[in-house]
């Protein structure tokens, strides 16, 4: 489990001020616009930055104190941050081989195989796609109980997104005991993947739940002014003016169904419950 | 730290072409220059730069955010650069010196004491290159750390020129006249040359150790 207790870093004009615990066993998403604190918050759990007030816990233990075998067993995926690319697969190879005691080559070159990766070219001939797989490939050929991937789908046609979710469904089934905290602008792939669903934004978690409640029981309501008016709000987290009146987003898309029979109630993808949140009001 | 290490052997490894233009080039001037010091000299400077060159080739493409999730301390990756630097450099003084022996033999020349001093002033740069140049890259980043380089060269030089006007006129004038060479002689005569050597690389690893020191704090400190 990891425990992330009032954590709070400062810079000049953002704030993260977050507090949430991720399940062992679960696949977490984390969502939010550019700037939200995504990045920030697995680069605080990283150690990549320090802050004064808060703690993070992994399995019990603060990420202050992580030695060589606890850092062993976190697996890492960064948008923008790899090794230096005039490197070949074979080298990344070497490397991580002296590396981590865990490291399975055979299973990442039969990887690399499977992904038609090149294992003499650099990897900077390689295209944005077989640099996101041989990111992952690495992350996943040795042996960790927390994968932390921050956009590893970013600028990626569908079928190199699914098949890098493919690579995350079978981590995980490896070991029911593992961990994903994974980061993406594109809600459908954290929909298809994630167990729960964190939204960020202004360095706040703004609001978290089960993936598959957020897609079934979360509804937007589309009402005209004066329902608005009279409708019960106890169940609306957010809503937003429209031309036509007023778009709600509910966590209890059955209570409205059965009560306001007469009102519109249509699903919503993770990006469109985003929109309310952002760009309306929170009840 | 082996991680560390095959890393930046096989970074150091991506400049295999240009180190060997290097050593041609340095051969070339063994044979043609036919002074024995010249090539460990050589060698010995462009070899100690190569461990702050992989701290270039880290930090490309933002690399360093990833290489510190690696399982290594931020301290363990400072050591590693400071240890990689002085081996690579001892590697070069190495093949040079041995290099610079063949050729004496051929060319029956004597392998002496001055020789030998000579030789063993060459380990000067491969602890204070690193010394100088590590905690400068790790503070301002191989861009920024170049015009800090030009800085530091420019103080240095002021300082040289202030305190030649402070000694004696006489002397400095006719020392630069008669160029390094024999301004060096000059000094033999008052400071015995070994002692020169042995204060160079006491003061030199002295240097090395501090900056490992300082390296290691400014690593502590850095967000990526």
């Amino acid at each position: 489990m990891i425990r992330i207790d009032g954590l709070k870093k400062e810079y000049k004009d953002f704030t993260l001020d977050v507090s949430l615990e991720f399940e062992s066993g679960t696949i977490n998403g984390i969502v939010g616009t550019n700037g939200a604190g995504k990045s920030t918050l697995f680069k605080s759990i990283l150690g990549l930055i320090f802050y004064k007030e808060g703690s993070i816990e992994i399995n019990g233990k603060n990420v202050k104190d992580f030695k060589y075998e606890d850092k062993e067993k976190i697996g890492c995926v960064m948008t923008e941050s790899f090794f230096s690319e005039t490197f070949t697969v074979k080298d990344i190879a070497s490397i991580m081989n002296a590396t981590y005691k865990t490291f399975d080559k055979d299973k990442f070159f039969k990887k690399c195989e499977k992904y038609k990766l090149p294992t003499d070219k650099r990897i900077k001939e390689f295209s944005n796609g077989m640099k996101a797989k041989l990111k992952i490939i690495t992350a996943l050929s040795y042996d960790t109980d927390l994968l932390i991937l921050d956009e590893p789908t970013v600028g990626l046609d569908v079928i190199a997104r699914d098949d890098i979710l493919d690579e995350i469904r079978e981590y995980m089934e490896a070991d029911e005991n593992r961990t994903v905290l994974i980061s993406s602008h594109i809600s459908s792939d954290i929909e298809k993947l994630c167990d729960t669903t964190f939204m960020i934004h202004n360095g706040k978690i703004v609001f978290h739940d089960d993936t598959d409640r957020l897609l079934c029981e979360y509804a937007a309501l589309k009402l005209d002014e004066e329902t608005f008016e009279k409708i019960d709000k106890s169940h609306i987290k957010a809503y937003r003016k429209e031309k036509y009146g007023y778009e709600c987003l509910t966590d209890a898309r059955d209570y409205y169904v059965e009560n306001y029979p007469s009102i519109v109630v249509e699903k919503m993808s993770v990006d469109e419950m985003m929109m309310i949140i952002i760009k309306g009001e929170r009840s | 730290m082996k991680g560390l290490l095959v890393k930046d052997i096989k970074l150091a490894w991506e400049q295999k072409a240009l180190l060997g233009i290097m050593l041609v080039c340095a051969l070339v001037c063994l044979f043609t220059m036919k002074d024995p010091a010249f090539i460990i000299g050589y060698m010995s400077l462009i070899c100690s730069t190569l461990g702050s060159t992989t701290c270039a080739y880290d930090e490309m493409n933002n690399g360093m955010a990833f290489i510190m999730t690696l399982p290594f301390s931020r301290e363990k990756y400072i050591v590693e650069k400071y240890l990689f630097s002085v081996l690579a450099g001892l590697a070069g003084w190495c093949i040079s010196t041995v290099a610079a022996l063949i050729f004496m033999v051929v060319l029956r020349k004597p392998v002496n004491g001055e020789f030998i001093s000579a030789v063993l002033l060459f380990l000067v740069p491969i602890f204070l290159v690193p010394g100088l140049m590590i905690p400068i890259i790790m503070k301002f980043g191989h861009a920024r750390s170049r015009i800090v380089f030009f800085v530091i060269m420019g103080v240095i030089l002021a300082i040289g020129g202030i305190t030649s006007m402070l000694g004696s006129f006489d002397i400095t004038i006719a020392a630069f006249d008669r160029g390094l060479e024999t301004f060096t002689f000059g000094i033999e005569k008052r400071i015995p040359y070994n002692l020169i050597v042995s204060v160079s690389l006491i003061v030199s690893f002295l240097v090395y150790l501090v900056s490992l020191f300082l390296g290691i704090m400014i690593i502590k400190k850095k967000e990526y």
